[in-house]
């Protein structure tokens, strides 16, 4: 279980290592909505903190990058575990 | 493949929403009853692996680019119900913070890209127990895995369609002949990472678990 974790964790490092080479070609989607033409006007105006991964204003940059991969997952982290022990505590209360 | 706000109509992004809601409700149910605890941390790395790993597009050829879902990966790993809860973090966490994939479309990014993958990646899970070739069971995930995008490109399309913004006829056909290319990449990634991590063993132990 442990070496398991810790391949987790050296598996995450790999895609940090990775993220300067990430492409940033549009995706399928994108690319297919782009070339057709189609998509409205967003009904919604939210601003995100870290508007698509870079800093709010800033251009995109490998920093900007990382420091939002770091962001996100520290936060997607903390939310997974949260949920998990909130999950088990109620399963011990329950039964 | 997140889709943006303004992309579906009203009648076609609620009805997502609902589909995936009532996934979730219905999944935070049985899972509160049966969570193991050794998988919470595991809930966590695998929630950041698989966020991290969506930043990274590789490229497909034609100025075009993918990315993981990693949907398959994840119920290979952790069972179907804790591979939607943790998937449903990911996509909340990239339309809240990073605005990538719409709010509105959330359901529907959510049940394309994840609910979707994680049902297949169940199914390729169970196969573990009958299955005792390595070869075969890596066969049938990355299976799973091209499945699941080519599945989610389709689904995207639908969607699409039905709100009125281009015949299906016209995005299914680019769509799936671009996610056909991805879901390559998908198939690699995904059974490289089970094999990183022995997937197929912990797979085998929870079946033979769930028999005792």
């Amino acid at each position: 279980m442990k070496n398991l974790l810790e391949k987790l964790v050296l598996l995450v490092l790999l895609v940090l290592a990775l993220l300067p080479f990430a492409s940033s070609h549009p995706d399928g989607l994108e690319r297919v909505v782009h070339r057709l033409g189609i998509g409205g006007a967003s009904p919604v105006s939210y601003a995100a903190p870290l508007p698509d991964y870079n800093l709010p204003g800033g251009g995109s940059s490998p920093a900007a990058s990382l420091l939002s991969a770091l962001a996100g997952i520290a936060l997607t982290l903390v939310l997974c575990v949260g949920m998990g022990l909130y999950l088990r505590t109620k399963r011990n209360s329950d039964g | 493949m997140h889709i943006p706000d303004g992309y579906l109509s009203p009648a076609v992004w609620a009805t997502l929403d609902g589909i995936s809601a009532a996934t979730v409700g219905i999944t935070v149910k049985k899972v509160s009853r049966d969570l193991d605890s050794s998988k919470v941390s595991l809930m966590g790395l695998m929630g950041a692996f698989v966020f991290a790993a969506q930043m990274v597009n590789f490229p497909v050829g034609g100025g075009t680019s993918g990315h993981l879902l990693g949907s398959v990966l994840m119920a290979s790993l952790l069972g179907v119900g804790p591979a939607i809860l943790v998937m449903t973090v990911v996509f909340v966490v990239q339309a809240l913070l990073f605005g990538d994939g719409g709010l509105l479309v959330l359901g529907a990014n959510l049940f394309n890209m994840g609910i979707v993958g994680c049902l297949l990646g169940g199914a390729a899970r169970g196969v573990a127990g009958r299955l005792n070739s390595e070869i075969l069971y890596s066969l049938a995930t990355g299976a799973a895995a091209w499945i699941a995008v080519v599945a989610g490109a389709a689904l995207t399309s639908v969607e699409i369609g039905l709100s009125g913004h281009a015949p299906l006829a016209v995005i299914l056909a680019p769509m799936l002949a671009v996610h056909a290319v991805i879901g390559v990449g998908e198939a690699l990634i995904t059974v490289a990472a089970m094999k990183f991590l022995s997937v197929r063993g912990i797979a085998r132990a929870a079946q033979v678990l769930r028999k005792v």
